[in-house]
């Protein structure tokens, strides 16, 4: 059983670990960009991912991350992006879940030629820690893929992202692992105005909390106390996969800001008929500077 | 450059996802609240193989090729601590080597002989009779912690009940019972018992009237300490095989065609072989019968000495005296599945009960169409109350309910705090395994008045047992599903209310999970004499800590912080002690300890032996007419189930030396060794639930004068190892 002093000193040497890398890696970046940020609030209809009625639970977080990118060019086509950040959510009624995270995500760039039409190909490294209020729930986490993104016209923009990531956590039912495809387009419905839509489909371990039942128990690679819902619920990992859309619209306030407004729905299908659904609403604020 | 970040970012990777891995837990934790080596579906007599007390080792080197030679002489004690003794011998060297057993239990004596044939012999020091013995390269000798729950003991009880052996599976099982279709099929889940998901399947010969159950047991192991819940149902209504762990069978019939029919116990794993051990609770597996017959009302006598299953009285071999529990509907957990609801099952689990009722024994004929199939009791058969109670489920006499109710007030349970008692506390936590115990001649342990339930007359009343086993050594309830739902109620406030010394001084009620010392029983010793005490039954104990409080100030204590201090005086008189016992961190409250000490005692603690005790149980006069074995003869079938007379107990058709030892053999049973003071060899006589009343030289409770020389030889002879 961890012990909060425990708990305590393994989470300061994360940070400590992530600190001495960025030391170690930012002072030989080159050109630094501004910094970003961004506040937001989002309701989730299933925060605990649930498939009865009685286990889904709903709840409201205010997110904000700010992030900092540094460019190093490697060539004329090519070039290093690295993007520390720091992110923090905080929920409503479920506080277990609020959580920091703080992590570097790493991109190599390769632009064939400077043509407005030449697609970006880019391969990316990212890892992250996260320290939730959840005794479980803490993690490591990395995410490790390749991605195009393309201009094809004056109005729409396609990109497409395939990824491997892992989650390495505290609790065993959070140690997961999945695929993930990706494929977004951008399409400028004004001056100010972006409208995008994302499919994602993710294959590999999904996690569900709810009163144990036979069906779920049976599927389940691996079954633990969660002490973020009560009610006799526990948390189960289980094989399946996920389908999630997103429509968004980004609209652009002046050449820093803009509000943008989403909407997810995700569908999930997991070993043994399991499966559930979870809808996303969410509206931020961005800001560069 | 672009080397350089490289390198440096996948040193970012590996130290976060390297440096930094994470522990896996799964929160869940098993609640701390049974007190150390604590056995649930265990008797209170577990028949320890040794008792506390100084043993020798004795070995002998009967050839060796090469001399001298080492020999290690390695003891494991069944408290888990050992020690080694080496040394080199010759051929025809004997070695003599004294240990302790600080716990009663059994032990493991390994000898390497280095290539020797050798004996080795474990005995009682002092004695000339030996507890075990063996020869031959490397020799060894196993004696089970308990005597009633090893493998062999097992076999026998197979060999017993199915000595053609035509019953080692399941499907044989099944084909010998008869079983086509069931008389009645039913699932639910046992909440208050073992909290299995059970698909029972039930029948009864028209013809013979034998009676045969099996039951499938659905576990649902995948989530860590709700191994008995809720999931257990929907596993045996699905019929998930996954989750069948074993299936149990139940018999009410002879062993030969047109014999005394009683009821035998199978246990089969999920592929149908019948199974010597098994694990009804996740805490070890156990030995059959023992892990049924505990709370079926049977009774567990050791092996004999030819490795047989034990007699009880005048019954054959493997009939431990045992009876199929009824079933409250009222207890059990449904689903809602169609065709599994109670009132889908309701009638099927009736007829059951019914069929539960035909093999309770009828003392009288009735005139009620239920009681047709029962037959008249044989010899001093238990008979109870237990029919009474399923009648009055299904509404009394001709059970003209169809639907259960349990509603049942033993008659000896008055109005008021008494009946709800029996309600909050005995129905729920006692009933089960209590209602089917005793004999026709004795049957205080039934708990159906409260006086014998609670009384505080140890003749008649069980309130200080009760205190010990509950408050004390927390092994009641027996089963640890019953025991978690106890601790979790209500009930201890409202069953300590009526035991004395349940409460402490600050008004909590105490838990069996606290230190409690117990420095057995008041004794008579003789001066100038070395007496091994022990504190071997305190409960939660690392430490010790003992104490002269009063009597002459020549006594004394050596070793007093030890598990087994000395005392010795020389002077005659009382004694007063006390022992305190620490947990790591608590002290128990001072148990007191009286000793009496004598210049003359006959015989002499140390040199009583089996002969002594048996010239009591035949010869002396313990009440103004008669001996023990006035009652207790084998000619006697009516009278108690123990037999002190000499008469052919191996069935060679002599009697002799042989049967003198079984003779021997038989009291060892009636001593508990992990609670002395509780052995029937003591507790009877002195006029604890015996049927024979209080006898002369028994009195411990200076009843009748206060004469317990008696007792005092039995008990120093049980101190001392009960030697042969």
């Amino acid at each position: 059983m961890r012990t909060h002093d425990t708990g305590y000193a393994r989470t300061r040497a994360r940070w400590r670990a992530l600190g001495l890398c960025f030391a170690l890696i930012l002072p030989g970046a080159a050109r630094a960009a501004g910094w970003s940020a961004d506040l937001g609030v989002t309701y989730d209809n299933n925060v605990t991912l649930a498939e009865n009625a009685s286990d889904i639970l709903s709840d409201t977080f205010v997110s904000t991350s700010i992030a900092k990118s540094f460019s190093q060019a490697l060539g004329e086509r090519s070039r290093l992006v690295y993007r520390p950040f720091v992110l923090a959510q905080a929920y409503d009624k479920y506080d277990g879940l609020s959580f920091v995270a703080a992590g570097m995500n790493l991109t190599y760039q390769y632009r064939p030629s400077g043509a407005v039409l030449a697609p970006t190909w880019s391969a990316f490294a990212k890892t992250w820690v996260e320290e939730y209020k959840s005794k479980f729930r803490d993690s490591n986490r990395y995410s490790v893929g390749a991605s195009v993104r393309r201009v094809l016209t004056d109005r729409l923009t396609f990109a497409a992202v395939v990824s491997a990531n892992g989650r390495d956590s505290d609790g065993v039912v959070w140690d997961t692992h999945d695929r993930s495809l990706l494929l977004n387009l951008d399409y400028e419905l004004a001056r100010r105005a972006l409208l995008y839509a994302t499919l994602d489909y993710r294959d590999g371990d999904i996690v569900s909390t709810a009163v144990p039942t036979l069906k779920i128990v049976d599927a389940a690679n691996a079954i633990q106390t969660d002490d973020v819902f009560g009610g006799n619920r526990l948390a189960y990992r289980l094989t399946g996969h996920t389908l999630v859309g997103k429509l968004g619209l980004n609209f652009r306030l002046n050449e820093t800001d803009s509000l943008d407004l989403s909407a997810w729905y995700a569908h999930a299908d997991a070993d043994g008929g399991i499966r559930y659904d979870r809808t996303i609403v969410s509206v931020a604020y961005l800001t560069r500077f | 450059m672009m080397l350089r970040h490289t390198l440096l970012i996948l040193w970012l990777v590996l130290a976060l996802l390297a440096g930094c891995s994470r522990s896996d837990e799964t929160g869940f934790e098993t609640p701390a609240t049974i007190a150390a080596g604590t056995d649930f579906l265990m008797f209170p007599n577990p028949q320890a193989s040794l008792g506390v007390g100084d043993y020798n080792v004795v070995f002998s080197n009967i050839t060796l090729p090469l001399s001298p030679a080492a020999y290690v002489l390695t003891v494991i004690y069944s408290d888990g601590t050992s020690e080694a003794f080496t040394g080199t011998w010759t051929t025809g060297q004997t070695v003599t080597q004294p240990i302790e057993v600080k716990r009663a239990g059994g032990i493991t004596i390994l000898l390497n002989s280095s290539g020797a044939t050798a004996s080795l012999t474990l005995g009682v020091t002092g004695a000339a009779s030996t507890v075990a013995s063996t020869s031959g390269v490397n020799p060894s000798i196993t004696l089970s912690r308990f005597k009633i729950d090893e493998i062999a003991y097992a076999q026998a009880y197979y060999q017993a009940i199915d000595p053609g052996n035509n019953k080692d599976t399941l499907e044989k099982w099944k084909a010998a019972n008869g079983f086509g279709a069931c008389d009645y099929e039913v699932r639910f889940r046992d909440v208050h018992d073992l909290g299995y998901g059970r698909h029972m399947c039930a029948r009864r010969d028209i013809g013979t009237g034998d009676i045969a159950v099996w039951v499938e047991n659905f576990q649902v192991t995948a989530v860590p300490g709700q191994n008995y819940g809720p999931l257990n149902l929907e596993a045996v209504v699905n019929d998930d095989r996954r989750w069948h762990v074993s299936t149990n069978a139940i018999e009410y019939s002879p062993v030969t065609l047109g014999g005394v029919k009683f009821v035998k116990f199978y246990t089969f794993t999920p592929t149908g072989e019948r199974k010597l051990l098994t694990n009804l609770d996740g805490r070890g597996d156990k030995a059959m019968p023992t892990v049924c017959i505990s709370c079926h009302g049977g009774r567990a006598q050791p092996l004999t000495a030819a490795g047989l299953f034990g007699t009880i009285g005048a019954e054959v071999s493997g009939n431990a005296l045992a009876r199929i529990q009824p079933i409250n509907v009222d207890t059990l957990d449904f689903s809602s599945v169609p065709g599994f609801t109670r009132g889908d099952q309701e009638a099927k689990l009736k007829g059951i009960n019914q069929l539960v009722l035909c093999s309770y024994p009828r003392p009288a004929p009735t005139a009620f169409l239920e009681d047709a199939c029962r037959l008249p009791p044989v010899n001093n058969e238990w008979q109870g109350t237990t029919a009474a109670m399923i009648k009055s489920w299904y509404g009394g006499d001709g059970m003209p309910n169809a639907t259960l109710s349990d509603i049942y007030m033993p008659s000896g349970w008055t109005a008021g705090a008494q009946q709800d008692l029996y309600r909050t506390v005995v129905a729920p936590y006692c009933r089960v395994c209590h209602a089917l115990r005793g004999t026709a001649n004795q049957n205080d342990i039934d708990f159906t008045t409260f006086t014998k339930f609670a009384g505080t007359n140890p003749a008649t009343g069980y309130a200080d047992r009760i205190k010990h086993h509950v408050f004390d050594k927390g092994n009641m309830p027996l089963a640890l599903l019953k025991y978690n739902e106890f601790w979790s109620s209500s009930a201890p406030a409202t069953l300590a209310a009526v035991i004395p010394g349940a409460i402490d001084g600050s008004g909590n009620v105490l838990r069996p999970t606290r230190p409690v010392a117990k420095p057995g029983p008041n004794r008579t010793v003789l001066t100038n004499t070395n007496v091994q005490l022990s504190a071997a039954e305190s409960v939660n104990a690392v430490s010790y800590r003992w104490q002269i409080t009063g009597g002459a100030a020549t006594s004394t204590l050596t070793n007093p912080n030890s598990i087994r201090p000395i005392f010795n005086t020389s002077v005659a008189g009382t004694y007063t002690l006390q022992l305190i016992v620490n947990d790591g961190s608590t002290d128990s409250d001072p148990a007191p300890l009286t000793i009496t000490a004598s210049a003359t005692l006959t015989p002499v603690p140390a040199a009583i032996r089996f002969v002594d005790i048996k010239n009591i149980l035949q010869n002396n006069g313990v009440t103004p007419t008669t001996t023990c074995a006035g009652c207790h003869v084998n000619s006697n079938p009516g009278g108690p189930p123990v037999y002190y007379n000499n008469y052919d107990r191996n069935g060679d058709g002599l009697i002799n030396a042989t049967d003198d030892h079984q003779f021997y053999l038989d009291m060892r049973a009636r001593i508990n060794f992990t609670n002395i003071e509780a052995s029937p060899l003591l507790r009877k006589p002195s006029g604890h639930h015996h049927a024979g009343g209080l006898l002369l030289g028994f009195d411990i409770d200076n009843l009748i004068g206060g004469n317990r020389t008696h007792y005092d030889t039995f008990l120093n002879w049980i101190l001392n190892g009960a030697p042969e």
